[in-house]
Order: C-alpha cells, then structure tokens, then sequence
C-alpha cells in the first residue's frame, strides 16, 4: 500500500492532487478540517487489480465502422440510420470522431454527479436495475465533491431493502430516512439538507401498469423531484425505448445506464434514450458502490460502441472513480 | 548478516496458536513496541496474571535495557546453545513478572533456519504451560521469522501510530500475516497519540485500508496517549508502572491488560 497526505485550501483540491498522484483508484482513508486547509489521507494498493472499471467490449468482427459497430450492438435500423447520416456529414477525422459527434448531436449528456442537483432526484425503473446502488454511488460522489447528501427510500415492499439503505448510509456516514407514501416523503425531503444532494429510492415499477406510474408521478411531486431512469444496459432495443418512453411520460429526462460492465451490446440503452429523450446522466461500472457513478460524455459513449481505436484507453475518462467511502470526520 | 528474504508464505497456517500467548508486533521500529511490552506485561502481572515476556527482538534486543536488567542467559543461548527455554525465564523482582532477555546485535532470531523458528515454537509452547500469559516482543520488520512468532500467538497486537510509515508498516504486516494462512487475532494499538479521539482517527485510517483492500477490520483494542512519562520511566530504567503509576499512559495501557487478562 502507498498512502499519501495531501493538505489544500479545499476538498476538491485535495481530491485532484490525489487524482494526480494516485489515479483514480485512489482510497481516501481520512479526511481533516484544519483551519482553512484539508488534510486527507489517501492510499492506493499498487497490486490490486482494478475492478470496476468499464472496459470496452471485445472489438466484433465487421464492427471497424461505424456502420458494423452500430448493427453489433443492436441499435434499431432507424436509429443506425440517423446517426450514420449524421456521422457521414461529419467524417473526415475517422469514424472515432465522426460518431463521437453524431452522438453528441443527437444526444443530451447532464451528468448528475458532477454538480450539487437543484432539487431531489427520484430514481425510477424496473426492479433490480440498480437504484439502490445508483443511489449509494451519488451519495459518495456528494461526499467526494464536498456537499451534503441525505437518502430516503420509499421501496418498503422489497426484502432486506431498508437494511441496504442503513448499510450504505452507514458506510457513508449520512442521515437515512423511509417513506412510505407521498405524505412521509414529504415530511423526508424537508427534514433532509436542502443545501445537498436528496436522492429518493423507489420500489421497482412496472411502466405497462398506469397505476405504477402514477404513483411514481405523485412521489415526485410531494418531493419536488426530477425522476431520472435507472436502467441495465444490454437489454432488448425495442424493448428499452418502450419503457423509457413510458418514464418519459411520466416526468423522467435523464437516464443513469448501469451494469455496463456486465454488457456487451448497448443498442438498447441508445435507443432508451432516443426514445425518450433523456439524456445520459451517467453510468455505472461496477457493484462497488465506492468507484462512484461515472459521468457518460458522447466520447466515451463512442469508446463504448466503437472501441477500436480505444481499447487501451479506460472508460470513462474522467470519472469521479474515486473510493471515497470514508468521507468527513 | 543478511536477513532472510520475505517468503510469500510462512510457515504459520499448519499449527493452531498458543492459547495464552501474546505477540506485540508493528512492522515499522520506533513506535514505542518494546515500551508498550514491558508495560503491558507489569500491567499482567499487577492484575495477578502470571506473565512472561520474551523479547523476541534478537537484533535489537532491549527489554533487559530497559527493564535494568543483566542477564545470565538470554534467548541467543537457548537458540545457539540448546538451553532449555525455560531456564533463561528469569524473575524480576520488581515488577513480578519473568523475562527472557535477548541479545542486542547476535541477529540470529533473524536469520533462523525453519527448523529451528519451529523448535524455538515448540519451546514457547512448553513454556506457556507455566504462565497465564506468554508476551512475545516482536522485532520491526515483517520479514518471515517475525510472521512466524506472530503466528504463534493466539494475539497479535500491532502497535502503530499516526505516522504514513508506521502505518503503511503496520497494514503491511496485516496483510503478509493474512496472506500467510496465519490464525493469529490481529487487534491494533494507537500509540503516541496526541488525544484519544487522535488516537481513534488513527485507528480508524488503518481500518480502513484494512477494510478496503483486505477486506478485513482488525479491531482496536486501546489508544495510549503520548506523555513525557513514558520517555523519563525510560530513561530511569524503570518501569512506568513503577515509576509513574497513575499516569496516563501507564492508565491506557492498564486498560489494554485488562481485556488481555480477561480474554480467554
């Protein structure tokens, strides 16, 4: 193990004099307020090996181009089509950048975890998708950047669901609360830090059930709350876009793509997000709720989908990856 | 002479630990280990236990320094001359407890054959059997002999302190001694501490690489304040229990004995 002190005027200056000297499989071990400057302790075990860290599919065969890259990973012909027109007027400095343009053009990219959120964030989608972890991985993110976070689950039906809440809240170090219906999460959100990060758990929705999402638009209004979908990559295109357009109706704008590092095919997250419009608001690589979510930007969205020229390079490129459960004293 | 190189594996895992026996250990040197021995065991034998301390540091010996104490024979006989164990625990009067000096520079401990680690083993266990509590005083370094003697006791006691390199020495430790199979129970002691909450921040920095990367929380078992106390019962040659009972020090690691005397 390698451990450091890094002391600056503020937590996020430590936290980039850590990235610099370590990388970003930096584990801070402790943080101090001294005076005005932070004190932080961080190490780094050089023999472990990352985990965690997305790396690009196995190059297919035929998917040199765009074109075989697309049809490789299940995007829907139209959608294929539409970036294709968009790329071909853009070639000429290779088809990484033309489709890392393309991308760019026809998608929004707002990461979540990079700025303090304006209001809570509610996180939807089907059962097992990964909220609870996403949930988890932007209240680390909070604690890396300095501000507040406060969780509040509302998935009182799922076994072991409140204890997972507790345990991540525990790990790191930030207040907990239930709700069981619009009324109490009401209650949560103005007990909770208005000055950080309010991230909402829900119970797994089914979308093809109005009642569902009904529900899900009254728990968003009693927080104030933009709903954003948390959805698994590698799941059917087709299917993709019709449940992101169903969270679409009902309020969501943004997607958190998870599981990633357990994909191969990302057509249906492309077409989730065409379909409902949402735009990438990041991306989970890893179970490890410490590495944090990672923001998706169209040039890592293309190392994804096109990684041929970037198969040395880790994704995402400057993620908040950092372990940073321990967090303030 | 040169040290052993570090095996990858020791030779701990095969046998199950001495039930009574206690190995003070930390990786880096100067953290107060041999202090924090001596001072634990007087505590032991204060609290009715009987208690011996074997300084296990043959190449840097100093248990008998700072105890005041010249011995006939020392640990180097037993391991060069075959002289029983036994014989070499001698009685110091003044704290109660019995002592098995080393011998400064001899270095032999350090570069034991396995053979003999394994006799030398076998004898601490044959001792045991006279004592409530068997300390072992383990030299800096977490070269194999150390592992070894480590992974004889039932506990092992990593002293460290607020310092990068005590503690990068102190998880390095840990960490070799998981690695090795050995059954010992790592429990952390926080010495020098400027406060007890200090003391605790320390701990928990240590946990938690511990916890991250090994996957493992070795527990605290107690913070022992800095206190000028220590450095003068030192320098008189005196123990602190002795000289400076009541201090606070001399009451951190008094609670420290207090669970080691309990335990089972």
């Amino acid at each position: 193990m390698r451990l450091r002190t890094f002391t600056a005027p503020s937590i996020g200056e430590a936290m980039r004099q850590v990235r610099t000297v370590f990388g970003e499989d930096a584990v801070i071990l402790s943080t101090e307020q001294n005076g005005k400057s932070v004190k932080l302790t961080a190490a780094i075990e050089p023999s472990a090996a990352r985990t965690g860290t997305a790396t690009p599919a196995a190059v297919p065969a035929g998917s040199e181009d765009i074109e075989g890259a697309l049809r490789y990973h299940g995007v829907p012909k139209a959608l294929a089509d539409r970036l294709l027109a968009t790329a071909g007027d853009l070639q000429g400095g290779g088809p990484q950048q033309a489709l890392g343009a393309a991308l760019r053009a026809r998608f929004g990219f707002r990461p979540l975890a990079e700025r303090k959120p304006d209001k809570p964030i509610l996180l939807a989608g089907l059962p097992g998708a990964g909220k609870s972890a996403t949930l988890a991985k932007l209240a680390a993110c909070a604690k890396v950047n300095g501000w507040a976070a406060t969780a509040i689950t509302c998935d009182l039906a799922k076994a072991g669901a409140i204890e997972q809440l507790a345990t991540y809240a525990k790990a790191l170090e930030i207040p907990a609360y239930r709700a069981k219906d619009a009324a109490t999460l009401r209650r949560a959100v103005a007990k909770a830090d208005a000055d950080g990060s309010i991230l909402i758990d829900t119970l797994g929705t089914n979308p093809l059930k109005a009642g569902d999402l009904a529900q899900l638009r009254e728990l968003a209004e009693a927080a104030g709350a933009e709903i954003v979908l948390v959805m698994a990559a590698g799941g059917d295109p087709v299917e993709s876009a019709e449940l992101a357009a169903a969270y679409a109706e009902a309020g969501a704008a943004r997607l958190v793509a998870t599981k990633i590092d357990v994909a191969r095919r990302y057509g249906g997250i492309l077409s989730a997000a065409e379909a409902g419009r949402l735009a990438f608001a990041g991306v989970g690589s890893s179970p490890e709720i410490a590495s944090g979510l990672a923001a998706l930007r169209a040039d890592q969205l293309c190392r994804l989908i096109l990684p041929t020229a970037c198969v040395e390079s880790r994704l995402p490129a400057a993620s908040p990856d950092i372990k940073a459960l321990s967090g303030t004293p | 002479m040169m040290i052993q190189q570090t095996s990858r594996t020791a030779p701990t895992a095969a046998f199950a630990p001495i039930a009574n026996a206690i190995a003070v250990a930390s990786g880096k040197g100067g953290v107060g280990k041999t202090w924090l021995s001596v001072t634990l065991a007087h505590a032991l034998a204060n609290l009715g236990r009987r208690t011996v301390l074997i300084d296990g540091d043959l190449g840097l010996a100093n248990v008998d320094i700072q105890l005041g104490l010249s011995p006939d024979i020392d640990l180097a006989d037993v391991l060069d001359n075959n002289v029983p164990l036994v014989q070499a625990a001698q009685r110091h009067a003044a704290t109660g407890l019995d002592i098995v000096a080393g011998r400064s520079g001899v270095a032999s401990l350090s570069s034991l054959s396995s053979a003999r680690l394994g006799a030398f083993g076998r004898g601490i266990a044959e001792l045991s059997g006279r004592y409530d509590r068997v300390l072992i005083d383990l030299g800096a370094g977490v070269e194999r002999p150390v592992r070894h003697l480590a992974a004889l006791a039932q506990r092992t006691l990593i002293v460290t302190n607020d310092e990068p390199t005590s503690l990068t020495d102190a998880y390095a430790l840990i960490k070799l001694l998981m690695q090795d199979g050995a059954k010992t129970k790592v429990a952390v002691v926080v010495n020098l501490a400027a406060s007890k909450a200090e003391g605790e921040r320390t701990y928990k920095t240590l946990a938690k690489a511990c916890d991250t990367f090994l996957k493992m929380t070795p527990p605290l078992i107690g913070v022992v304040r800095r206190d000028a106390k220590v450095r003068d019962a030192i320098r008189a040659q005196t123990p602190l229990l002795t000289r400076h009972p009541g201090s606070e020090a001399a009451r951190d690691v008094e609670a420290i004995a207090q669970q080691l005397a309990q335990a089972s």
